[in-house]
């Protein structure tokens, strides 16, 4: 080979990588200006960047996609990161309020213009205390049963007294895959509304020792047995079995299978120290989701992450703090802006076996990418 | 019905009796001579559908009789002793009882009772199927492409998805008909829609209404007569009842076969929509289209690699079973086709088999699952290799060869890596570590080390498992001193438990396979 032939073939090389650089330079215009002309509601990358280009980003990844990319901050640095990418199909159909909540119990009191609500979980130790409230459960497979007490100063001001009647209500949150809530039932709601301050949706009447056979109580109260002084302390099955039962059967979320699924019934009772209810639920798949497990659960299949030089993962794309892409609902997007130090990070995406960029088996995300950009915020 | 039936074999038998040299396709005449007996049923078929008129229906015909040679089911003691207890289930749930399924299966199938005289006897479905089941059947089958979601199936895929009349080896039964009835609600629900992936998320929504996942293992394949009593089983059953739902819906719906996990144990059945996009996975009773991940079969379980895909069908492949004598039964079923690539990344992987094996004609590859090395695939040996098609990467794979003792293998095993590249364990055994050990399998915490209870900690030794030592473990751990480095390793529980796998020791952590 002479040196001519040598310089064209360098030549050659070159004209050829810079078309290719060219071209993807060109790949991220087209994607910002398809995004900046998109009316469809789901634009993500901010009008500001439209000129700039990109620190990093791995673009439109298709199935099996394990994808490095080296960049590198001088100073420090805040970066804008915007990511698209797939959740677990457990959270794919659920609202993030379900994501990664055991089973639990939420009760709701109204006492005069005061509004308390309590939250109890399958994920708490069979016997804990939360600012006096205390829990306890026991599982009897397909059962478990629950015992809450809780003392009248965290429900009231005022000191109860037989014949008050308190706005009150309890649900029960069913999880059956170890991710989402996929039922809730309530004792007088009907609808799945979760803010404290909204109506009260049914009372809870303090009666005296002996629930009077005689006695109309309308359909949305629940009757709670007073206790002799002392006796709440030993408070057991035999005294609860002579307290009047309820069944929780109003479906405010998701769908229950049959009562093997889910199903539950209350007692209450009562005396000056605390209110008392025990919950008799029959629940097929008991899940108890631990705080550390949460992040061990890989809750994206397809997504992106930041590493730094150690190979330590300073970022990563969370379903709990993502927004709907668009199509179909595990189509999750991140917009967030993080600070980095001067250093060389990769920013890295992989994708699993369906659901990526040509090959959709459900509705795309209306996102202009898929994939993962990184911008550096020259505002901050 | 059946006067029609009568008056049709009287036909049927004059014609073939004239129509010495009819032009029957090849594989439907080879049909017609396994029947034996039963060959006028069939031919009742055939010439019910020839005076129809309708040459697709003949062609149906012709494609089910075909592929009905080695069809088969059971019948028995055995079978009868399981179907009363179906029939117990079936009225414990028609009392109108809500029922604790698991509870009720398990208590039933104690009342089975199994003795010798019990037993499974096969029968070959073309010399049992009658010409009227047949009928009826392709009939039902032609319904269910009218459905405006099913017209734009081509005759082949209709042939494939639709027109089968059983989907594994059960008693055939007319489910179709049955879940035409059932799900005649479909159209109006659509409302005007044609999108075969909605129609079939409805549907998927019924079956979870009134199917259950329950442990129900018998020891033959259930019917959907025998499903519909039950209403619960394992994935295999859910996707079958699912199989016969969607196809008698006129959605072309396929049952898909993992017989084993390369990095767990056991296997998986799903279903899938064939659409113009490709196979959409989903697992019938449970989890809808779109949603369904092969990956992560369990939530919060190990990543599943899959070393071969199988998608069930009802016409034979070719089946070296036909020919070679020690074949593991594992390959026995050869209903199926090679569907791999639609959901894992394959490669190749030429095995260079030596000259001392000239006498073999097949070689397989194992991966570990349950306990030991297992095949997942066969290949010819051709001038001393044996290329094996569409392998999943990531995976170790051990080659073996098959005689009247068994399988033994004939390599070390390997990882197939993303580039199709075999990578040996590079033991060196003067190269030695301490190794600490916590657990012996990768998830659960009942595979953590139990303190007091035996272990051994073997080594792949080219040809066989040897002991790096046995420990009763003092507390949390254990720990095994000069242990190769690179070595492929498995510690065993010796007390008890199955879930063990193979791993490496890859800067002082387990590296699970």
């Amino acid at each position: 080979m002479n040196r001519t032939t040598l310089v064209f073939l360098l030549f050659s090389l070159v004209i050829f990588l810079s078309c290719t650089a060219q071209s993807e330079q060109e790949k991220i215009a087209f994607i910002l200006n398809q995004q900046l002309s998109d009316n469809r509601g789901f634009s993500l990358i901010d009008t500001m960047y439209q000129q700039e280009a990109p620190l990093a980003y791995i673009i439109n990844p298709g199935l099996f996609t394990e994808k490095s990319v080296p960049f590198t901050i001088d100073s420090p640095t805040y970066v804008q990161i915007y990511a698209v990418g797939e959740t677990i199909y457990n959270l794919s159909g659920a609202e993030k309020r379900y994501y990664l909540k055991s089973d639990d119990i939420e009760l709701y009191f109204q006492a005069g213009s005061e509004s308390k609500r309590f939250h109890f979980t399958m994920a708490d130790r069979k016997k804990s205390e939360q600012y006096g409230n205390k829990f306890r459960w026991k599982i009897e497979d397909p059962h478990y049963h629950t015992q809450i007490s809780i003392p009248w100063e965290n429900i009231s001001s005022v000191p109860p007294v037989i014949g008050q009647v308190l706005g009150f209500d309890a649900v029960i949150g069913d999880n059956d895959d170890g991710f989402i809530q996929k039922a809730r039932i309530a004792l007088n709601r009907t609808n799945d509304n979760q803010n404290p301050n909204a109506p009260s949706y049914g009372t809870i009447k303090l009666g005296p020792s002996i629930y009077p056979s005689n006695y109309a109580v309308p359909q949305d109260t629940l009757f709670a047995v007073h206790l002799s002084p002392g006796i709440g302390k030993t408070i057991n099955r035999n005294l609860w079995q002579k307290t009047p039962k309820y069944e929780i059967n109003n479906l405010i979320y998701g769908f229950v299978k049959d009562r093997y699924d889910l199903a539950a019934t209350i007692s209450s009772a009562w005396d000056n120290e605390y209110l008392y209810f025990l919950f008799e639920i029959t629940d097929s798949r008991i899940k108890r989701i631990f705080p550390d497990v949460m992040d061990e659960r890989g809750i994206f299949v397809d997504y992106g992450w930041i590493e730094d030089q150690k190979g330590d993962r300073i970022w990563e794309m969370d379903a709990r703090f993502s927004k709907w892409a668009g199509g179909a609902y595990k189509n999750q997007m991140t917009d967030t802006l993080i600070r980095l130090q001067p250093g060389t990070y990769a920013l890295k995406y992989v994708s699993d076996e369906s659901h990526a960029y040509g090959r959709w088996n459900d509705s795309p995300p209306e996102t202009p990418f898929y994939g993962i950009l990184l911008y550096k915020d020259f505002l901050k | 019905m059946n006067g029609d039936i009568l008056k049709l074999k009287f036909v049927a038998l004059l014609f073939f009796l004239l129509a010495g040299c009819n032009p029957l396709p090849s594989n439907v005449r080879t049909a017609l001579q396994v029947a034996g007996e039963n060959r006028q049923e069939l031919e009742v078929v055939i010439t019910h559908f020839e005076s129809s008129g309708d040459p697709n229906k003949l062609q149906a015909a012709y494609y089910l009789i075909a592929g009905l040679p080695g069809q088969y089911h059971y019948k028995g003691g055995l079978v009868e002793a399981h179907r009363e207890v179906f029939g117990k289930m079936d009225s414990v749930i028609q009392s109108g009882q809500e029922i604790y399924y698991p509870e009720v299966w398990d208590s039933l199938k104690r009342t089975i009772r199994i003795s010798s005289d019990r037993g499974l006897e096969r029968k070959e479905d073309i010399q049992t199927v009658t010409a009227e089941f047949l009928i009826q059947h392709i009939e039902n089958s032609f319904k269910a492409w009218e459905y405006p979601w099913a017209k734009k199936l081509s005759f082949e895929e209709f042939c494939q998805y639709i027109l089968p009349y059983k989907v594994k080896n059960e008693v055939p039964t007319l489910w179709n008909g049955y879940f035409q009835e059932k799900y005649q609600w479909l159209k109006d629900s659509l409302g005007g829609s044609a999108d075969p992936v909605k129609a079939c998320k409805l549907i998927n929504y019924d079956l979870r209404k009134w199917f259950y996942f329950t442990r129900l293992n018998c020891p033959f394949d259930l019917s959907a007569e025998d499903l519909l009593k039950t209403r619960s089983g394992r994935c295999p059953e859910q996707v079958q009842i699912t199989t016969y739902a969607m196809r008698a819906m006129g959605l072309p719906v396929t049952i898909e076969d993992v017989p084993l996990w390369a990095n767990r144990g056991f296997g998986h059945s799903w279903n899938a929509l064939i659409t113009d996009q490709g196979a959409i996975p989903f697992l019938g009773t449970e989890i809808d289209p779109g949603l369904y991940k092969l990956d992560f079969v369990m939530p919060g379980s190990l990543k599943s690699k899959k070393p071969k895909v199988w998608r069930k069908t009802y016409l034979s492949s070719d089946y070296p079973g036909n020919y070679v004598k020690e074949f593991p039964s594992i390959f026995n079923n050869h209903r199926f086709d090679d569907v791999t690539n639609e959901y894992t990344p394959i490669m190749d992987i030429e095995i260079p088999i030596g000259n001392e094996y000239n006498e073999y004609q097949l070689a397989y590859l194992c991966v570990f699952n349950n306990l030991g090395w297992k095949p997942v695939h066969w290949a010819e040996i051709k001038r001393g290799k044996a290329l094996f098609n569409d392998m999943g990467t990531g995976i170790v794979y051990l080659p073996v060869l098959y005689d009247e003792d068994g399988q033994f293998p004939i390599g070390s095993p390997f990882i197939l890596g993303k580039n199709g590249k075999m990578i040996p364990f590079n033991e060196s055994p003067d190269s030695r570590e301490q190794v600490i050990l916590f657990r012996k399998y990768p998830v659960g915490r009942d595979n953590e080390i139990v303190p007091g209870q035996p272990y051994e900690l073997l080594k792949w030794g080219g040809l066989r498992w040897e002991s790096l030592g046995r420990q009763i473990s003092p507390g949390d751990s254990l720990v095994f001193e000069k242990v190769p480095k690179g070595a492929l390793l498995w510690l065993r529980n010796l007390e008890e438990g199955f879930q063990e796998r193979i791993f490496t020791i890859e800067n002082a952590e387990p590296v699970w396979w």
